[in-house]
């Protein structure tokens, strides 16, 4: 679609053919984000007469100029949108940029509104681009914003075909544009708002992207209620966190933000605490890097000197909502009827809520949203729509939805990354998260350790049928002495400490042994270690200890390991293999005794193996004195392994020696 | 950021101020693994690190003599761990086990106990302003900037 807006001819055919496949559009098949901003550049480099390579698009280069014809451009777009006579045009534009992106919003197409909100969707793409084309297109959306100006001005159609917002931009001074629903909705470039007449009043302030504009102090306010009704009351830590993190930033960012932001460090934000901190993400999510302090105007208190209130919100054109007082009395609404005849609907509109409309910024709306113009000229039927379409939480319409038409949508625009539902947003709202559970802390006395993990494990355990507490376990090799598992063990997502303890047992021994001895408690804690270690990976073997143990284990492993504590996972299982009285076919006593110290993993794997695969008959007569031992040696306390390990091997199979001996180096 | 050694225009400013100025400043957590440790760059770091880390020992027994008594009883405030040859090691425990060591050069003999302790006060409120950000997990290395700031305010200005 986005070639179909350039050029017409067939020689130009030619050269968007040759400009898709410098972009890489052809590569990938589609125009990403980065291929059409990059398309779009060599479309610019053509026009200037420029050779289209990818070099030349590193230059200044003047927006690129598009003739289409007004009646295509109408009739395609106007059964997307009811934008047609509008000054806002922009959504032409938005509607191209966003064509290849249609994934942004769910029903692009059947909704001007989202279409609209197709952030302007400006894939703020490669910052690289962006970055590298910071100074141009600072121009460039000087003559974008003229353009749109006049195009407002004017209200002529053909100005949207010239206009080309810049979505690329973001390096321009002001934030107050489209980038806040840009950011919802991953658009991260902000548009300069067009503004011709105005253009002066608002250049006095346009440098600085710390000032809230009104329409930016609204959208906050709206989020905040949708976190927390009581505008008086406070946004906990953790709803912010979940918020925010949305935002995709990186947490060290928003971390830095999150200090910036809460003034009396109290771990919640107020309003205007939260209202500086979402203005410092959208900063940042417009490329602006964050500065060490707070900006002046960010202040709470200085954001709540300069708030409006709600039922006088309009603004005066020329400042958008820049503290001034003294223009901001004025009503908004004179100034639309002075400024945008065509919208006046939107003049007329008496936001309840407190939607400025300014005009000044809604040529920006219209950019990034055309949605206000389609509340403008919309039915009110697009607002359900545009309601029940926004799937983000940060377009949680309230039951105001349909009230307030260019408000809601405002609420409703600006969309989150992450595909959360109104109704989880909603929720969230409703009941702030907890915060995440802090560690467990373990006792901090091994003894007491034992018993605590000893019975949780056996209510986790619990079909398996532990009887009761182990007694005493046998002393455990120090952890050093055993091979480390390979990372395979970390799918149990288990810290290292806890794999290591885990492995100690090597339960998979007896899984491996039990296979046919499928009666007992035991076989069911031996087919998850057979199921485990079918897999192949030595971390699975000890899989139920460590789905048992890992609760006690996350505790241990921070808590960090005492030298010398049982560890709990070895109790357990050599308590289980204790208790398993009759089921003796099933003890497998050498394997578990040797690995503990010196048997590698492998060695103990391939022991288990030749050993269950070939001795599988020997099992039930040969291992009853092993058991005996076994049971002997585990009620000694101290006893080394290796003693241990030999003495239960004496009646064991043949192939047992040869287990023994070799990982007993 | 405090002073920069711009401003330490005056040997005698730059010896007072060093002379309220700590050589290392550390933060460990509970499970006496470092969360923040910030030394004085031109010294050989490691041996700060190691500093602090047999202070630790010195920390935990502090700990422990109390450790029968009520938390509440034992003050936070640790004093001097112990002298070395060239610094002296000041401990701090929160109630939440987490310790905070400063190193001080030995040669300050003007920097005195009230002067530690402020030290220590500052560092704790810095460190539960940390806590209190939703995004700063427990047990994570500390990465604030206005935490280091502070640490960096207390430490020895070096040109």
């Amino acid at each position: 679609m986005a070639e179909k807006e350039t050029l017409t001819n067939q020689e130009e055919t030619k050269l968007t053919e040759q400009i898709m496949s410098l972009c890489g559009a052809k590569k990938l098949g589609y125009f990403g984000r980065g291929q059409f901003y990059i398309a779009l550049k060599l479309i610019t480099a053509a026009q200037s007469g420029l050779p289209i390579h990818l070099e030349s698009i590193n230059r200044e280069l003047p927006l690129p100029q598009f003739f289409t014809l007004k009646s295509d451009r109408k009739t395609q777009y106007s059964s997307h949108s009811q934008i047609v006579e509008a000054p806002g045009q922009l959504t032409h534009p938005v509607i191209l940029m966003n064509s290849p992106r249609s994934t942004d919003n769910a029903t692009a197409k059947t909704e001007p509104v989202s279409v609209a909100a197709l952030p302007f969707s400006s894939p703020p793409s490669s910052p690289s681009h962006q970055k590298n084309q910071a100074s141009s297109q600072d121009g460039r959306q000087r003559v974008a914003f003229d353009q749109i100006n006049t195009v407002i001005n004017e209200r002529s159609p053909t100005a949207s075909s010239a206009v080309y917002p810049d979505g690329q931009t973001h390096g321009s001074c002001d934030l107050k544009h489209s980038a806040l629903y840009s950011f919802y909705d991953q658009n991260q470039t902000p548009v300069q708002p067009p503004d011709a007449e105005p253009q002066e009043n608002h250049s006095d302030h346009t440098d600085d992207p710390w000032r809230i504009t009104q329409e930016q102090r609204v959208y906050y306010f709206n989020q905040f209620k949708t976190l927390q009704p009581d505008l008086k009351s406070l946004i906990s830590g953790s709803v912010a966190k979940d918020l925010f993190t949305k935002s995709k930033l990186p947490i060290r960012e928003l971390s830095h933000i999150w200090e910036l932001s809460d003034v009396d460090c109290d771990g919640a934000l107020t309003l205007y605490e939260f209202c500086a901190a979402f203005h410092l993400v959208v900063a940042r999510k417009n490329g602006y890097s964050l500065p060490a302090t707070l900006p002046e105007t960010l202040l709470p208190e200085y954001l709540q000197k300069n708030e409006v209130a709600p039922s006088l919100l309009h603004e005066d054109v020329g400042v958008c909502s820049h503290g001034n007082l003294a223009i901001e009395s004025q009503p908004v609404l004179q100034q639309w009827a002075n400024w945008s005849h065509s919208e006046e609907d939107v003049s007329a509109e008496p936001v309840a809520v407190t939607l400025p409309d300014n005009p000044l910024q809604q040529p920006e709306v219209h950019l990034f949203n055309p949605d206000l113009n389609l509340s403008r000229n919309a039915t009110s039927k697009q607002l359900p729509e545009e309601c029940q379409t926004t799937e983000d939480a940060f377009s949680v319409p309230k039951g105001g939805c349909r009230e307030l038409e260019s408000s809601q949508k405002k609420k409703t625009r600006p969309r989150s990354y992450s595909s959360t539902s109104t109704e989880s947003a909603i929720k969230k709202a409703e009941v702030p998260p907890t915060p995440p559970p802090r560690l467990a802390k373990t006792h901090s006395r091994a003894s007491s350790l034992d018993l605590n993990k000893l019975f949780q494990q056996g209510n986790k355990v619990g079909t398996s049928g532990w009887l009761q507490p182990p007694p005493a376990l046998p002393p455990r090799p120090p952890t050093s002495k055993i091979a480390p598992f390979p990372a395979k063990a970390q799918i149990h997502n288990l810290p290292a400490k806890e794999q290591e303890k885990i492995q100690q047992p090597n339960f998979a021994d007896f899984s491996k042994f039990s296979e046919q001895a499928s009666e007992g408690p035991f076989s069911e804690l031996y087919t998850q270690v057979n199921k485990s270690n079918n897999l192949g990976e030595e971390g699975h073997i000890t899989s139920p200890a460590s789905v048992e143990t890992t609760s006690q284990k996350a505790s241990t492993a921070r808590s960090g390991r005492k030298p010398g504590a049982v560890n709990p996972t070895e109790h357990t299982l050599w308590t289980k293999c204790q208790t398993t009285p009759t089921a003796a076919k099933v003890l497998p006593v050498f394997p578990l005794r040797c690995s503990i110290s010196e048997l590698s993993s492998n060695n103990i794997i391939q022991a288990e193996k030749k050993h269950s695969d070939s001795d599988s008959q020997k099992q039930g007569s040969q291992y009853d004195p092993d058991q005996v031992k076994w049971r002997v040696a585990t009620t000694i306390q101290g006893s080394s392994q290796t003693t241990d390990c030999t003495g239960v091997t004496v009646g064991a199979p043949s192939t047992s020696p040869t287990h023994m001996t070799s990982p007993s180096r | 950021m405090l002073a920069s050694c711009d401003s330490l225009t005056h040997d005698a400013d730059d010896h007072v101020r060093r002379r309220k100025m700590a050589v290392c400043v550390a933060v460990i957590a509970k499970e006496n693994y470092p969360l923040y440790i910030k030394t004085v760059p031109t010294e050989n770091e490691l041996k700060f690190h190691y500093t602090v880390h047999t202070s630790l020992d010195v920390v935990e027994e502090k700990i422990s003599a109390v450790g029968k008594a009520l938390v509440d009883q034992r003050e936070l405030y640790l004093g001097l761990l112990y002298p070395t040859e060239d610094y002296k090691v000041y401990g701090y425990v929160t109630n939440t086990k987490v310790k905070f060591v400063i190193v001080v050069d030995s040669s300050n003999i003007a920097l005195r106990d009230n002067e530690i302790r402020s030290m220590f006060r500052k560092l704790h409120n810095s460190y539960t302003d940390v806590m209190c950000n939703p995004f700063y997990n427990p047990g994570e290395v500390i990465q604030s900037k206005v935490f280091d700031n502070m640490v960096s305010g207390m430490m020895v200005q070096v040109c």
